[in-house]
């Protein structure tokens, strides 16, 4: 098997086009101008940074992770405690231990040391949970965000518990988002490509035949849960830096939920699809959620209508899962077949991208 | 027309192929002998047969009717019954209840309990233990048990998956014998077997597999002549 | 003395209920594999049933039959329009399929109800107690242990003596022959999730009985408790689960004397972290002996 080395277009390509997809959403947004497409463009490239986060360990491994939402829920309240000032934790966390009173970091200091939190909280829990596959790997990662979740909501003294945590000062504007979605979403070609996102990805497809031709299959999946964990880490730092001020609630199942319906619509095994999905379900749920507003100030509409938007998109997701399980961009990244046209006519064909990845 | 029809059967397993295309059929009241060296794509023939191989292709038919995009309920419906290599013995039932199970599509009680007489007669093992948990039955016992569990389905085809592997000595010979006793009864037969000696002497006509393709076919000596030929120049299966 | 059998029947109470509901998930499991996170939803199916029926002419029992019927169409309903469709895929979808069910679910609740609780009418006697022999009982342990037992042993009769429960033992063991013989395998899984409907239709009415009133999230600490009880249990037999539903009960009544408030609070982190221990370290289950040997799921 040849493992094709350096940057072909093949790779280039998608890179490029996902990027320039986002680009242009950027520029548009702020065009408009207006504060409703800045928040939405916004949280959009946060949950780019937090999906590709998941994708790099869920999408390349195989292995389903409820947990990732947890660490989006450390990175918030880290970075929350590294960058308030300690005048504001007086009344924000009134009975924070002496030590982290007056403990100030800057914005991108709190976003990686928070980061950074998660990575090696993840790094401690996750080495035994590596062993684990299907169903175990799944019941374990629920029982990691359980844990973590009631964590968040009891500890009342770092996190002013179950109650909403206020004060932050909102650092992340959409630009600051976009660019480290960007860089998040480079970082996510390169580990797919990687030696290591090779290992991985050859033990998502078949763990026996990873196993023996000499891959650590639990030390690759290991890496990548922190690598991952680390990403999403910043991406609940970053929420935190925008919304700056939230429940622990905001990182539990509803979150779970809509981080995993936008891998599992875009496509999990491909990094394009992945962002893409996090592009189409916030247009999707932002036009709704606009519907349900405008519903609900309708008197002739007999319902609540807080919730419409979650039943459409369960039913988004269900469909996918039942007719294209591979999510909209499967296993090609988008663009690398015009990549692939143009090589074919200029020589042999490649296949070996076909080979190493052929069967589900 | 012949019972069962296979033509151009093919296989795979995520990249790599088991079948290459195989065919065969199988006579009403025939016992068919199907060997071949292990990993030749015995196993996989039969769970494409009994449509518990899902990514095959190729044309399987019975009485002349296909067959091959049915489910394995269907299939079993239609008549045919495989005894798989594992046994597939349900461990935490009784051995009476595996038999149940068995009869589980008969309507008359009084065809049912006059069949398992027969069965008892046979396997007298299997009454001694009816009430025992068959998880706990010895590799011989659950053999017997699978093949009497598929009798009970009233079977128009019986396919059996190396019954005699991991028997000792004298079951192995017993194993034999029963099959031989089921054909003498009238029973179609498929029988998937790595001793090929022992399944050459009982069987009516023989299929060679090898490495997914079928090599030779025909009466007992014949294939028996090109496996002799065969490890001549290839050094044995 | 008194401590000791007050404790015993709290315990035994709970520890009913939680058999219940952990049987109900392990009926599911069982045969596909499968950890149906929508599985709190019809205990909240049921608690609808009873909050919307309620005041009408039909007695408690009548609410009772309602509550658990609901349930068990809910789930057959669910496992005919969601999971039938995604079964042939992987497992992760599965259970991406379920969490998404079980979204489905709750916003319907949110949207058609309230997102708020609702309050069911329970029955002034309920939570009275009687006086046996110097010992307070309350009427709601008494009813929850009887109903339950019935259930229990109702359960044992239909998996012991019926040709459904022989071909539902049967495919917990080997699906795949199961299908050889001839057994369609929709029917089975069909029945499966029937079965598994009616536990929490029952487990989910006593339940709501118990805490008063419903809301869309009401299922979520019944399928937490069912989880960890079916790992506790080994995930592979209905005792396992049983018994792990009966040590769940005992635990949590144990947890709350010995306790304090502030670590209580925690509980569930702890409990949690123990699942993940049992999952690596013992995947059979805390409990062994002659449970684990006997698998009858």
């Amino acid at each position: 098997m040849k493992v094709p080395s350096g940057l072909s277009a093949r790779k280039v390509i998608p890179v490029a086009l996902t990027l320039g997809i986002f680009l242009i959403v950027a520029i548009v947004a702020s065009l408009f101008g207006s504060s409703l497409v800045d928040r939405i463009t916004t949280v959009m490239f946060v949950n780019v940074i937090m999906v590709l986060g998941l994708q790099i360990f869920m999408g390349n491994s195989g292995l389903l992770s409820f947990a990732h939402v947890g660490f989006m829920g450390i990175g918030a309240y880290a970075s929350a405690l590294f960058s308030l000032p300690p005048e504001q934790k007086l009344m924000s966390l009134p009975d924070l231990y002496t030590p982290f009173q007056d403990l100030q970091l800057g914005f991108l200091p709190a976003v990686f040391a928070a980061a950074l939190l998660a990575a090696v909280f993840a790094a401690v829990v996750g080495f035994p949970l590596m062993r684990l596959a299907d169903t175990a790997a799944a019941i374990a990662s629920f029982a990691l965000l359980v844990i973590v979740h009631v964590v968040l909501s009891q500890w009342t003294a770092m996190t002013n518990g179950p109650r909403t945590l206020f004060g932050l000062l909102k650092y992340t504007d959409m630009w600051t988002a976009a660019i480290w979605a960007f860089i998040v979403i480079v970082v996510a070609f390169v580990f797919k490509e990687s030696s290591l996102g090779m290992k991985l990805r050859a033990s998502r497809d078949n763990v026996h035949a990873a196993n023996a031709v000499g891959i650590d299959v639990v030390r690759t999946r290991w890496i990548a849960f922190v690598i991952s964990a680390f990403i999403c880490g910043m991406a609940g730092a970053m929420w935190a830096h925008f919304i700056t001020s939230f429940q622990p609630g905001a990182f539990y199942m509803s979150m779970t939920f809509i981080v995993l319906t936008m891998l599992i619509v875009g496509g999990p095994q491909t990094v394009s699809g992945t962002a893409l999905g996090v592009l189409i379900i916030t247009v999707v749920s932002e036009g709704l959620r606009q519907m349900e507003n405008a519903l609900g100030m309708n008197d002739s509409f007999p319902f609540d209508t807080v919730g419409m938007t979650e039943i459409l998109l369960a039913i988004v997701l269900i469909l996918v899962l039942a007719f294209r399980p591979g999510g909209l961009v499967e296993r090609t990244e988008l663009g690398a077949n015009w990549a692939r046209g143009r090589q074919r006519r200029r020589n042999s064909p490649d296949r070996t991208e076909d080979a190493l990845v052929g069967k589900g | 027309m012949s019972l069962l029809t296979v033509q151009n059967l093919r296989a795979r397993y995520g990249a790599i192929t088991a079948l290459k295309g195989v065919d065969l059929r199988v006579e009403e009241g025939e016992l068919v002998a199907l060997v071949g060296a292990n990993g030749a794509g015995k196993t996989t023939t039969l769970a494409a047969i009994a449509g518990s191989h899902r990514s095959h292709s190729g044309t399987v038919m019975l009485d002349g009717k296909r067959i091959d995009n049915k489910s394995s309920p269907e299939i079993a419906r239609l008549g045919i019954a495989l005894v798989p290599e594992d046994r597939g013995i349900f461990p935490s039932l009784t051995v009476d209840e595996n038999l149940q199970l068995g009869a589980y599509r008969q309507q008359r009680k009084d065809q049912v309990a006059e069949q398992r007489e027969r069965i008892f007669q046979r396997f007298p093992i299997l009454a001694q233990r009816a009430n025992q948990g068959a998880g706990t039955l010895s590799g011989g016992e659950q053999q017997q048990l699978a093949i009497a569990r598929a009798m009970l389905t009233n079977p128009r085809l019986l396919m059996l998956d190396e019954p005699s592997l991991g028997l000792s000595p004298t079951l192995v010979d017993r194993m034999f014998e029963v099959v031989q006793e089921l054909h003498a009864e009238g029973v179609t037969i498929l029988l998937v077997e790595q001793n090929v000696t022992r399944a050459l002497e009982i069987a009516d006509r023989a299929y060679l597999l090898t490495t997914g393709e079928l090599t030779a076919q025909g009466t007992p000596e014949q294939i028996k002549a090109s496996i002799d030929i065969e490890s001549a120049y290839l050094g044995g299966l | 003395m008194n401590d000791i059998l007050q404790f015993a029947v709290n315990a035994l109470s709970l520890g009913s209920l939680y058999a219940l509901f952990a049987l109900g998930l392990i009926m599911v499991f069982g045969i596909l594999r499968l950890v149906n996170f929508a599985y709190g939803e019809l205990i909240m199916v049921a608690g609808y049933t009873w909050y919307i029926l309620q005041g009408t002419f039909i007695p408690l029992v009548g609410l009772l039959i309602s509550a658990v019927v609901a349930a068990g169409l809910a789930s057959v309903l669910t496992e005919r329009v969601a999971f039938r469709p995604v079964r042939s895929n992987s497992m992760n979808a599965m259970l991406i399929t379920s969490f998404a069910v079980s979204t489905l679910l709750q916003n319907l609740a949110l949207v058609f109800v309230s997102p708020r609780p609702r309050a069911v009418d329970v029955p002034t006697w309920f939570h009275t107690s009687l006086t046996v022999g110097g010992l307070r009982i309350g009427v709601s342990n008494l009813i929850i242990i009887a109903i339950s037992g019935l259930t229990l042993l109702g359960l044992m009769l239909v998996m012991q003596r019926t040709r459904l429960g022989l071909t539902l033992r049967a495919a917990a063991d080997d699906f795949r022959m199961l299908q050889l013989l001839g057994v369609r395998a929709n029917q089975v899984i069909a029945t499966a999730f029937l079965i598994s409907g009616v536990l929490a239709g029952v487990a989910g009415f006593l339940w709501i009985g118990r805490i008063g009133s419903v809301s869309p999230t009401v299922g979520m600490a019944p399928l937490l408790v069912a989880l960890i009880a079916i790992v506790v249990g080994g995930m592979n037999s209905l005792s396992g689960a049983i018994a792990g539903g009966f040590f769940m009960g005992a635990l949590t009544i144990a947890l709350q004397l010995v306790l304090p408030q502030d670590l209580l609070a925690f509980r569930d982190a702890v409990i949690f972290a123990v699942v993940i221990l049992v999952l690596v370290v013992r995947p059979q289950g805390l409990i062994r002996g002659r449970f684990a040997t006997e698998r009858i799921g």
